[in-house]
């Protein structure tokens, strides 16, 4: 069975940003077939999303597409911020899924990752608005929270020490990987 | 002068892949704005394949951005596919710091000669489009990682790709404080 991986980017910046393009290339390390994803809608020079109440709406036109596709294949799902929208996808298909800086303050996702029944591993910041470190670990046994990182997983002093704390994040998911691919 | 910083990606990852971004953050935490480029007419991971066609299409957007920003005297962060800006930064005198430059372009390597302004080179050995001798060549300013393909990748453990990440990062802040922004 082929391991395919849907990278589902955050409402800017594309799939490629760090926090996604290194997780992904751990994939691939492992036979992972990657599906970069880029919002159809968007312009990736603006924010996609004017009001965040539009953002369901606006990111189900292509979660819907995507899914259709790959869904049956029960690919895993790496998906950031705004791409966490693809947690109820994620739990539909059964797909084990990585969630970096999901939008836990939103119902939509929280109900997504509460439905899931493959594993899923969250990862985010505690300087992040969106990340809430209880809730997380009441959605899944496997969380990695980084000390004091922002929503891009950036954290206080030098920039050496972001990189330092994105390789943290990426032991993670190498282990998570190991674990569900075994 | 107001410190600021113009981002332009490579062809597959936008201008905020992991090198082009920890860069512009350097500068960001350095006190300059960033504007981040992103193609009008490039598709996304495109250009691996037509690479002639995606340097035609990229600089169609070059004359109109430095014709915008060039005036701010920027330092330019280019990634890949954006290294076919060096000509319009030498035209504007501009510094630069070229991300896995595709030194396998003569209108590149022209321009990266023409420049007036420091500019550092980042590459691998295990990138086609990178040539170290020829680097070497241009500026004193150079960072080569052994065994590091494209994306700066190296074989084994991906922790060791995240190492020399961290280094790269090191080499564009040495850079900055030296040359660009120099710290009093």
């Amino acid at each position: 069975m082929t391991r395919r991986v849907l990278v589902v980017p955050g409402g800017m910046n594309g799939p490629m940003v760090p926090t996604l393009a290194f997780p992904a290339e751990a994939a691939a390390r492992r036979g992972g077939e990657l599906v970069p994803l880029w919002w159809t809608r968007a312009d990736p020079s603006v924010p996609a999303i004017a009001d965040p109440a539009d953002a369901p709406a606006f990111a189900e036109v292509d979660l819907a597409r995507w899914f259709a596709e790959h869904g049956p294949s029960r690919p895993l799902v790496i998906g950031r911020s705004l791409g966490s929208f693809a947690a109820a996808h994620a739990a539909r298909w059964g797909c084990p899924a990585i969630w970096m800086n999901p939008l836990l303050h939103r119902e939509e996702v929280v109900a997504g990752l509460r439905a899931a029944t493959a594993p899923a591993l969250l990862v985010g910041g505690t300087a992040d608005r969106s990340w809430n470190p209880g809730l997380a670990r009441e959605l899944s046994p496997r969380v990695h929270e980084v000390a004091e990182a922002d929503h891009g997983l950036i954290v206080p002093g030098p920039l050496t020490a972001s990189v330092t704390a994105l390789a943290g994040v990426v032991a993670a998911v190498e282990d998570f990987l190991d674990e569900i691919w075994g | 002068m107001t410190r600021s910083t113009l981002v332009i990606p490579g062809g597959t990852g936008g201008p905020m892949a992991p090198l082009p971004m920890y860069s512009a953050d350097a500068a960001e935490l350095r006190g300059a704005t960033v504007h981040h480029h992103w193609w009008t007419q490039v598709t996304p991971g495109s250009a691996g394949r037509d690479l002639a066609s995606a340097l035609e299409r990229a600089d169609a957007d070059l004359g109109p951005l430095f014709e915008e920003h060039g005036p701010a005297r920027p330092l330019v962060i280019a990634k890949s596919l954006g290294s076919s800006a060096a000509p319009y930064a030498a035209k504007w005198g501009l510094p630069a710091i070229w991300l896995t430059p595709i030194l396998t372009h003569e209108s590149v390597v022209a321009g990266l000669r023409a420049a007036t302004a420091p500019f550092l080179l980042v590459g691998g050995t295990a990138d086609g489009l990178w040539d170290g001798e020829l680097a070497r060549s241009l500026t004193p300013h150079v960072f080569e990682v052994d065994g590091a393909n494209h994306g700066m990748y190296v074989d084994g453990p991906l922790q060791a790709s995240l190492a020399v990440l961290g280094d790269v990062v090191a080499a564009v802040e040495a850079f900055i404080d030296a040359h660009v922004w120099p710290v009093a």
